[in-house]
């Protein structure tokens, strides 16, 4: 077996030590550029905020379609923000070797699930019952509000205990090395925790738990968005495939922030020794593989429907894709398929660096257009009580608040995990480490070859 | 002149009598529906009498309204046969070839108005029957789709004879079976795009008309005319 | 913990030909079965071609009904093979190595089976010979690129062209180790396979290559040819197949329904020939923790497919669900569906004490092809029956005894192929075995010792 030749990763040559002193950087010390990073998103928070009671609150819940820049910015961050949590569930469940440096970085996100959480408690005013009208919670007492606030409320504490018991380990390790006063944050947070084998073992199973439950209601929590947002709105639209294509979207967003993310982290994080060529390699065939995937489930909706020619749905064909919202379609379609096929079909662009993060930063604005493209479509179709509609409603365009309000709200989950790295490891200490033990380097035959250790 | 052949149903008219069921059996050489084939589900009626109630006891009327192939402008029976058996003629009629159909019945499959038959077994017709089969229609075979021509035989007869006089065909100059057989003329058979024609005349000034399944935006060319009986809306609205 | 066992190159060779020269006294009477049920099959094809399709229990406006759901049913089988294989080999899953090879050959077959299906079921199969395959330039007669019933027939073989040559690729070094070690005929057979196969370095590397090539290249194709399957009822109008999610979802039915057949095959093998020490006890455990995955999956398309078509509360998808969800046979049949696709097996696949428990997996995974069976009959069928609103076309369907002995026949037809297959071809890879074994590394942490594999690039 042949390595291409590449080089071998420098992060599998440290030590334990050196990962420790690494991990625990951020934390000891707050560096002039952190600081500003979190200034300007403190900033942008602020005019979020303000923007946000300025514009929509002040105007009300009566004309929906005031609030479709809150709604956009919910969806975009309901995308990436909750989705990156999955993919480091899934990357754990399938158990890749080269994944560990990124199971923290995607999760980290996990922090700022209270800022879609805030805006989606503020876009319950803008909703109005589900009786009488194309829902799945058909006519259900106090639905959809209290039984998609349950769910919004589970999903954001699921991922907090997730993200928690990812990084208890490493806060046993920041409570031994950084920070020995017993009753600080970090003992607070590690408790008990000494790394016996018992503790491991239930850590483990907490942790594939408590993803896997995550992934769950997260699943379950965008067919509820995507139900009471979009398909419910929008009147003759009851794609069943929107909820799919919906998530998967999501999980491609998810992929994009968390190579964004690593691209960043190299940059100004100090992480370039674990965020390396295999884990850019490996996210970008990923994101390859959910660009296709866009197309197809993109595909599969557009083909029954234009294949049926039924006037109705020709009309939402237009809406949606044809006339309406063209451009913006456009835009999706050229960023989400066409960049990631184009751009990442290549081996030497999918390893390296800048490639990657391009394609990354052109998928997360892709899903940005997109997000703002069904959240107009929910908000701006008058009567959503009728069956079908047969004039296809203008596009919908936005004010000064709401540009405002996206890019504030936007800074604030990134404020929120800039602050988060303050206090968790980023990459996670353990998971690195763990992955040095259980790997080696040996000579087989006449060739240098990396072995990896299974256990289970 | 463009042509677009079409029909006008006046269901207002209709008594039931299913003469035009039996004239477009006899006409178009379609094989004896015996009881047995009922019973199979397998019979095969180009035109069709289907009846509902209107009402409720003791108040109850009985409805007719006879279906014939649709002729679509955008049928959807076309667009799914994979080797182009059934296609839209110049002149606007739904046409099957029966020569090229390999009985894959998709096309029936997706028809909403189930107009479109399959010939499960070879047609039989008793010996006293052989000598009144049309010549001019094709004897289908087994494992082909049959459906409603708008009698394409007449229509080629006539405008052979139009063009060997050296004129056009003129409207009412000949028509369909189940047009020429029905005795309450409930339908009229005719060129839609001649709007001289009679056929023409009664879908534009009609305040009756509807189409079947219009909402599926295929465009038949058959017009249903109706008046609403206010008795009936009534009840179903009070349901 | 994996069981590690120090089998060594001459004893797998052994041990994984045995199948090519001892034949078992099961394998006999397998084969009388099968022949019978295979005799039966073909007289009713004969019966079936002569007196045309009155002698099925079709009817109008039910013009579909066994013979395509039958379709349905072995092309989502046959999309075990490259799940396995090509998925598995891409993601580097070690797991994969005793399987690939039996999952590939049940690929091929259950799809060149699957599409005997459309072409019996047309009302005159000798003219779609002659009418689909655009032959006769001349007279630029074509079929039409329209019609999803010819995108059917262009998916079906680019896939079935791409997995025999990913499975022929896989299958060279077996070739040449047979010709060095067979006499006579099969000597000759073996000897024009191997394509002169040396097992130098540069054509190992050539086949690792083509191999990986192949299956990502299949990939693409492997999705598309179920997602087409499935539009054939999707872009119809008919209430409750006019659903965008048709895709997605006969695509993890299929692999649900395709892995656990493997699972089916899995056990049949270990049980047939003895080849305990490969087809082992974690191999059904990891394909078990897959099949849960893929289970759940379903079970949301599923639920998403019904939901949304209930969602528009119109009235004609109202009434097909109605009847589907409520009325005899279909809500037995959607009970059936339920208990025997997802809510018996997936809790059983949760433990690993039964995962790891063959008897209790083949039983299992054979419930959930029956169960799959039952998927594709509910539906498809309801549709037809209802349709739109007009009554006197309501009808029902009863398949007759002609219909019947076809689908019981493709499944023999099945099964005899793969126990033919089996004493001409190695049915487990004899190489991927042994590179395996190779690769198996053990890495010492603290005071463990991990099993461990050389990474593959």
């Amino acid at each position: 077996m042949s390595s291409h030749g590449h080089s071998v990763p420098r992060v599998w040559s440290l030590s334990p030590r050196e990962i420790a002193t690494d991990g625990t950087r951020r934390i000891r010390e707050l560096g002039s550029l952190y600081r500003l990073g979190i200034i300007i998103a403190a900033v942008l928070a602020v005019v979020g905020v303000i923007s946000l009671i300025a514009g929509p609150l002040l105007q009300g819940y009566s004309d929906r379609s005031v609030w479709t820049y809150v709604t956009a910015v919910f969806f975009f961050l309901m995308s990436t923000v909750a989705a990156a949590p999955c993919l480091s569930v899934a990357l754990r469940l399938a158990r890749g070797h080269w994944r560990r440096p990124v199971n923290r970085v995607a999760e980290i996100w996990a922090a700022a699930l209270i800022v879609p959480a805030i805006l989606f408690f503020v876009l319950q005013g803008a909703h109005p019952s589900s009786a009488d009208r194309n829902s799945i919670w058909m006519g259900w007492p106090a639905s959809p509000w209290l039984w998609s606030s349950i769910m919004m409320i589970a999903l954001v504490v699921c991922g907090y205990a997730f993200l928690y018991i990812s990084a208890r380990p490493d806060f046993a390790i920041l409570r031994d090395q950084v920070d020995s006063n017993p009753n600080g944050f970090f003992a607070r947070m590690a408790g008990p925790w000494r790394g016996t084998l018992k503790q491991w073992a239930v850590h483990d199973r907490a942790l594939s738990l408590v993803g896997v439950f995550y992934i769950m209601l997260f699943i379950g929590m965008m067919t509820i968005i995507a139900s009471d947002f979009i398909i419910g709105m929008v009147p003759g639209y009851h794609s069943s495939i929107f909820p799919v294509y919906w998530v998967v979207t999501s999980f491609q967003a998810a992929i994009a922030l968390t190579l964004v993310t690593s691209a960043v982290l190299r940059k100004f994080g100090g992480a370039e020794k674990y965020l390396e060529l295999d884990q850019f390699w490996g996210l970008s065939k990923m994101l390859l593989a959910f660009g296709l995937l866009w197309f197809y489930f993109w595909w599969s909706e557009f083909i029954i429907t234009w294949y049926g020619r039924m006037p109705y749905e020709v009309n939402f064909l237009k809406f949606m894709f044809f006339e309406t919202y063209l451009w913006l379609f456009v835009m999706v379609i050229g960023f989400c398929f066409l960049t990631p096929l184009f751009g990442l079909m290549w081996n030497f662009i999918r390893r390296s660096y800048m490639g990657p993060t391009i394609v990354g930063s052109l998928v997360l604005v892709g899903n940005l257009a997109d997000r703002i493209r069904l959240a107009s479509m929910g908000t701006t179709v008058d009567d959503i009580y009728a069956h079908y509609f047969l004039e296809v409603p203008d596009t919908h365009f936005p004010g000064v608040f709401d540009v405002l309000l996206t890019v504030g709200f936007i800074g604030a989950a990134v404020g929120v995990v800039l602050v988060a790295m303050r206090f968790i490891a980023v990459p996670s200490i353990w998971e690195v480490t763990g992955g040095i033990w259980l790997r080696a380097q040996r000579q087989y035959k006449k060739a240098e070859v990396i072995v990896i250790g299974k256990p289970e | 002149m463009s042509v677009r052949w079409g029909m006008v149903i006046d269901l207002d008219r209709c008594t039931g009598c299913q003469a035009c069921v039996v004239a477009c059996q006899a006409e178009n050489n379609i094989p004896i529906n015996t009881e047995d084939i009922f019973h199979q589900r397998r019979a095969i009626e180009w035109i069709r009498v289907e009846r509902y109630w209107e009402g409720e006891y003791p108040n109850v009327k009985a409805r007719y309204i006879p279906i014939p192939c649709m002729h679509c402008a955008q049928a959807p029976c076309e667009s799914v046969c994979p080797v182009y058996a059934t296609y839209q003629t110049t002149q606007g009629i739904n046409m099957q070839i029966y020569n090229r159909c390999i009985g894959t019945r998709y096309c029936a499959v997706n028809c909403p108005w189930h107009v479109r038959f399959f010939n499960y077994w070879e047609p039989r017709w008793p010996d006293s029957l052989h000598h009144q089969l049309n010549p001019n229609v094709t004897v289908r075979s087994r494992g082909v789709m049959e459906k409603c021509t708008f009698c394409i035989q007449r229509i080629i007869r006539t405008e052979q004879a139009a063009s060997a006089d050296g004129r056009e065909v003129e409207d009412g100059e000949f028509t369909t079976a189940c047009a020429q057989a029905c005795p309450t003329d409930a339908i009229v058979f005719g060129n839609l795009a001649n709007s001289e024609s009679r056929v023409a005349q009664m879908a534009a000034d009609t305040d009756r008309g509807y189409q079947l399944l219009d909402t599926l935006g295929t465009d038949p060319a058959v017009l249903y005319l109706k008046k609403i009986d206010p008795d009936a809306s009534e009840q179903a609205e009070s349901h | 913990m994996q069981e590690r066992h120090s089998l060594r190159g001459e004893a797998i060779t052994k041990e994984l030909l045995r199948p090519l020269t001892q034949t078992p006294m099961v394998f006999w009477i397998a084969v009388i079965i099968l022949g019978g049920v295979l005799s039966a099959f073909a007289f009713a094809v004969g019966w079936m071609f002569y007196w045309g399709l009155g002698t099925t229990g079709l009817n109008t406006p039910i013009f579909w009904g066994f013979m395509i759901t039958n379709f349905v049913f072995w092309i989502g089988i046959s999309h075990a093979g490259v799940m396995i294989s090509a998925i598995l080999r891409l993601t580097q899953a070690e797991w994969r190595r005793p399987v690939t090879r039996a999952a590939e050959v049940m690929t091929i077959f259950s799809l060149m089976t699957a599409m005997l299906f459309p072409f019996l079921h047309t009302g005159r199969p000798w003219r779609t010979v002659y009418w689909v395959f655009p032959y006769d330039f001349e007279r630029g007669v074509w079929p039409d690129p329209r019609g999803p019933l010819v995108w059917d027939p262009a998916a079906v073989f680019t896939y079935l062209t791409g997995s025999t040559l990913f499975l022929y690729t896989t299958l060279i070094p077996d070739m040449a180790l047979l010709r060095d070690r067979s006499t006579g005929w099969r000597k000759t057979l073996y000897t024009i396979l191997a394509l002169g196969w040396r097992g130098n370095e540069r054509q190992w590397k050539l086949q690792l290559v083509a191999g990986i090539l192949l299956s990502a290249l299949i990939l693409p194709v492997f999705v598309s040819v179920h997602s087409i399957v499935s539009w054939d009822f999707a872009v119809s109008l008919i209430p409750v197949w006019h659903a965008s999610i048709f895709a997605p979802y006969f695509v993890i039915g299929a692999v649900h329904s395709g892995v656990s057949a493997v699972i089916t095959l899995m056990a049949l093998m270990r049980w047939l020939f003895g080849f305990h020490n490969y087809l082992r006890e974690e191999h059904f455990d990891a394909i078990g923790r897959l099949l849960v995955v893929v289970a759940t999956g379903w079970i949301w398309f599923f639920l998403l497919d019904i939901i949304f078509a209930m969602f528009t509360r119109d009235p004609r998808e109202l009434e097909v669900m109605y009847m589907r969800i409520f009325e005899w046979p279909y809500a037995m049949l959607l009970a059936f569906v339920f208990v025997f696709a997802y809510i018996i097996p997936v809790p059983v696949w949760m433990f690993r004490k039964y995962r790891r428990n063959i008897k209790v997996m083949f039983w299992t995974s054979l419930m959930v092809n029956v169960g799959m069976w039952a998927e594709r009959y509910w539906l498809i069928l309801p549709g037809l029956e209802r349709k739109f609103e007009f009554t006197f076309m309501w009808s029902w369907y009863r398949p007759s005894i002609v219909e019947l002995t076809l689908v019981f026949g493709s499944f023999a037809l099945v099964t005899f192929l793969l126990l033919m297959f089996s004493k001409i071809f190695p049915p487990v890879a004899v190489w991927e075995e042994k590179e395996g074994v190779n690769f198996a590394q053990d890495i010492q942490v603290g005071k463990r010792t991990v099993h461990a594999t050389i990474r593959e690039e």
